[in-house]
């Protein structure tokens, strides 16, 4: 049967059927091409994490949350300012670029527009990208080219239908919306931040550190350990508690986007752009150990997104 | 080669061994918790976790120190896991843990016989045939000395060694209980062991218990400090090796 005979609503559900499938191939096909090995990540860096779940903005946010955290940045009437010396304590290059555009006090949200800390985002991405993690200009090149295609296919067939349905001296409006509708609805499902392979690292990393998020409350502040700017990376600065989260709502009431289809503000405990995975996690002994003898294991040896980004 | 040093994953460590990657050389995780379907992000992200540091997978519930055979149900969801973490090596309890349906919900140390002998070779030929590979095994702790057993500890591990044709985990930790439990020289208990098998070494801590009436048994409960007699017996494994 030849579908463009199809009448009226009939020949549109066909049409929604044939957005669907067209643009499910175009996902397929795209995230095949941004598939592979899972990356060794090297020394794990929080902000690489946090850009890779919320961009430039979020991964900011982040780092002067810890910074806040550590002392090396203390909030005052005017806003923040690095504490003396405080440049010899930073770790990361994107640390001391925070910290140098706070040698003199601001704003919280003036570090946005400064040009250090951006910069220093900019070599996170381009880390993430050699790692597969976030889109290449090939890869993001590919996604346009696919997604040309797609609807260039689309409309080629709702433009058959409506040829025919005029000289029939049919309503052509419905088909005239679904093929608007086409376009965006393929725009949406190819616009992704990250590669598959940057999504799924994402989610793992949830995963592993789901105990992590568990115990914020306890977590110790004042940078004795990395927990608390592992957890604003991996979480958001939602998933922190107590007076730490006080002061990041306070300091970024209102996140800012990264990009036009940014979600404003922060959602509490949520994931960003990709589902959240809750951990069973739990080692336990199937053998179990009650009345004594071997338990496992053994020991080693030898044996709310601050803004879901762009 | 030298010697390399891992830790067991817990997700309560996970800052503290994701932190120290560059000081572990592998990470030993529990096969057993991946094994069921709802366990699957956590089977993904341990994929993502071998991506990082070289992963170990070690089982628990297998009971492989049987004359009864192995539960195929479980050997297949070893080799699931064993397939997509592809470790460099997975490993499971000189122990059984069920007979006749009952689950005993222990690592139970079986009579030191020769059924028991060649029933762990049986069950161990079994799972390689599904797995891919042989376990390395690893000797378990009791707080009963085996009733039964024709032999001693180092004896029967030795023979077991031998026909299963595989390498042995030696817990020092689960050596040294079993010997102050039952009034061994723990060194010569080691020395008795087929050292040159061994492919990799436990190290945990464990704490006295009593009866009701007063006998006292050192339990190997991994809640507790590895004790400075444990790491006294990695030294002299060490000389040895």
């Amino acid at each position: 049967m030849n579908p463009f005979d199809l009448h009226g609503p009939a020949f549109l559900v066909f049409y929604v059927v044939l957005i669907a499938a067209v643009t499910g191939m175009a996902v397929v096909f795209t995230r095949a091409f941004e598939a592979g090995p899972i990356p060794n990540l090297g020394e794990p860096d929080p902000y690489l994490i946090a850009y890779l779940r919320g961009g430039p903005n979020e991964t900011l946010r982040v780092a002067v949350i810890s910074l806040l955290d550590r002392g090396l940045l203390t909030a005052n009437d005017a806003g923040i300012v690095a504490e003396p010396g405080a440049v010899f304590h930073a770790r990361r290059p994107l640390e001391r670029a925070i910290l140098d555009a706070f040698a003199t006090s601001d704003k919280a949200a003036s570090i946005f527009g400064k040009e250090g800390p951006r910069q220093a985002c900019q070599a996170l991405a381009q880390g993430l990208q050699a790692h597969g993690l976030l889109p290449t200009r090939e890869q993001m090149l590919a996604r346009v080219i696919v997604g040309l295609i797609a609807v260039a296919l689309l409309w080629v067939a709702g433009v058959a239908k409506i040829q025919i349905a005029m000289d029939r001296g049919r309503p052509v409006g419905f088909l005239s919306v679904l093929m608007l509708a086409a376009a965006i609805v393929v725009a949406v499902a190819l616009r992704r931040r990250s590669t598959v392979l940057g999504q799924r690292m994402l989610e793992d990393l949830r995963t592993l550190f789901s105990r992590l998020k568990d115990r914020a409350p306890q977590i110790q502040t004042g940078g004795a350990t990395n927990e608390l700017a592992l957890l604003a990376g991996i979480f958001g600065l939602g998933a922190l508690s107590g007076p730490t989260l006080s002061r990041a709502q306070m300091l970024f009431p209102k996140a800012t986007s990264d990009g036009p289809l940014a979600t404003l503000g922060y959602s509490f405990g949520a994931s960003c752009g990709t589902s959240g995975s809750s951990c069973g996690g739990g080692s336990s002994c199937g053998g179990g150990s009650s009345g004594g003898g071997s338990s496992c294991g053994g020991g080693g040896g030898g044996g709310g997104c601050g803004g879901c980004g762009s | 080669m030298r010697d390399r040093v891992g830790i067991g994953w817990r997700p309560d460590l996970a800052v503290g061994i994701w932190s120290n990657l560059d000081r572990i050389d592998l990470v030993e995780v529990v096969a057993d918790d991946l094994f069921a379907p709802a366990a699957a992000p956590e089977l993904r992200a341990i994929e993502t976790l071998a991506a990082q540091v070289p992963v170990v997978l070690h089982g628990v519930s297998l009971g492989l120190a049987s004359a009864a055979p192995v539960q195929a149900s479980r050997v297949e969801a070893m080799a699931r896991v064993v397939g997509a973490i592809r470790p460099e090596l997975w490993s499971e309890h000189l122990a059984f843990v069920r007979a006749d349906g009952v689950e005993i919900g222990h690592l139970a140390a079986p009579p030191r016989t020769d059924a028991s002998i060649e029933g762990t070779a049986r069950n161990v030929e079994r799972v390689a045939a599904i797995v891919g590979s042989k376990p390395v095994l690893e000797n378990v702790a009791t707080l009963l000395d085996p009733p039964g057993s024709r032999y001693d500890e180092p004896a029967w591990v030795t023979q077991v060694m031998r026909a299963a044709g595989t390498s042995l985990l030696l817990d020092l930790n689960n050596l040294y209980a079993n010997a102050v439990n039952f009034g061994h020289d723990p060194v010569d208990f080691l020395a008795r062991l087929p050292l040159e098998s061994v492919s990799l070494v436990h190290l945990a801590g464990g704490s006295w218990v009593a009866s009701k009436s007063g006998e006292r048994r050192l339990l190997d409960d991994h809640l507790h400090a590895v004790p400075d007699v444990v790491y006294a017996l990695l030294t002299e494994l060490g000389r040895r090796a």
